[in-house]
């Protein structure tokens, strides 16, 4: 799919079993992401306050980047 | 770095007392703290070994791909906006830069991917010994390096150039 045009791409992701592969794909990748770099947050970021803002800001970025690759998935298979 | 204050002096009795005066009289807490506990030995001391190697790259692989999914996204998001910005980021994505970027990317997942099979092993209770650690190890490294030029090789076979 790489390297292909739009209407390739397009194509392709419209079908049915390939944007629910790809919806699995991203709900898993990003829930991994997110629970990932809390352990990474929780081991560098000394102190309690700036830890907490981090935090936030992981599932903040975590759940922005999901939201937006799942309507493209959905935009995409429903007929953009 | 146990310094120990005078009361730990090899050859001299440590006085009971000691660490409380410490406490008590005008030496600040942390400074006791400092001299009674054990240190951490700080990594820059360690020898290299392999599975060292491999745990600090299953992280900072970890890091990088949390970055990279944005990249997955953006190109995803381009599709469903329409024609002529995804043709702006098919071509950054060809470019050699873009190529260049999505290479490492490529390695990056295939290294966090068996690094994460290599814990699903051990959380079968398997590999635990030194040699067959070291073994997973550098079949982690070799794996990565492998898989990562024959995804690139079938990438470019299937593009036809």
């Amino acid at each position: 799919m790489a390297g292909d045009d739009y209407a390739a791409v397009t194509a392709r992701l419209s079908h049915p079993l390939t944007a629910i592969f790809m919806l699995g794909v991203i709900v898993s990748s990003v829930v991994h992401m997110r629970i990932g770099m809390q352990v990474v947050i929780e081991d560098y970021v000394s102190g309690e306050g700036a830890k907490i803002v981090w935090l936030i800001a992981n599932t903040v970025f975590s759940a922005a980047i999901a939201l937006a690759a799942i309507f493209a998935i959905l935009k995409l298979a429903f007929g953009a | 770095m146990r310094a120990g204050g005078a009361g730990n002096t090899p050859g001299r009795r440590r006085r009971p007392d000691d660490g409380e005066r410490h406490g008590e009289h005008g030496t600040p807490r942390s400074r006791t703290l400092a001299s009674e506990r054990p240190l951490s030995p700080h990594l820059s001391i360690y020898k290299p070994y392999v599975t060292m190697v491999t745990s600090i790259m299953h992280r900072a692989t970890g890091i990088v791909l949390y970055a990279g999914t944005l990249l997955l996204v953006w190109w995803l998001v381009a599709a469903a906006t329409g024609p002529s910005y995804f043709d702006f980021v098919n071509g950054l994505a060809g470019s050699w830069i873009g190529r260049l970027v999505l290479f490492g990317y490529t390695w990056a997942l295939m290294h966090h991917m068996l690094g994460g099979i290599r814990h699903i092993v051990w959380d079968l209770g398997y590999g635990f010994t030194p040699a067959k650690a070291n073994t997973l190890a550098w079949a982690n490294i070799a794996g990565s390096i492998i898989l990562t030029l024959l995804i690139w090789i079938a990438g470019y076979a299937a593009m036809g150039n």
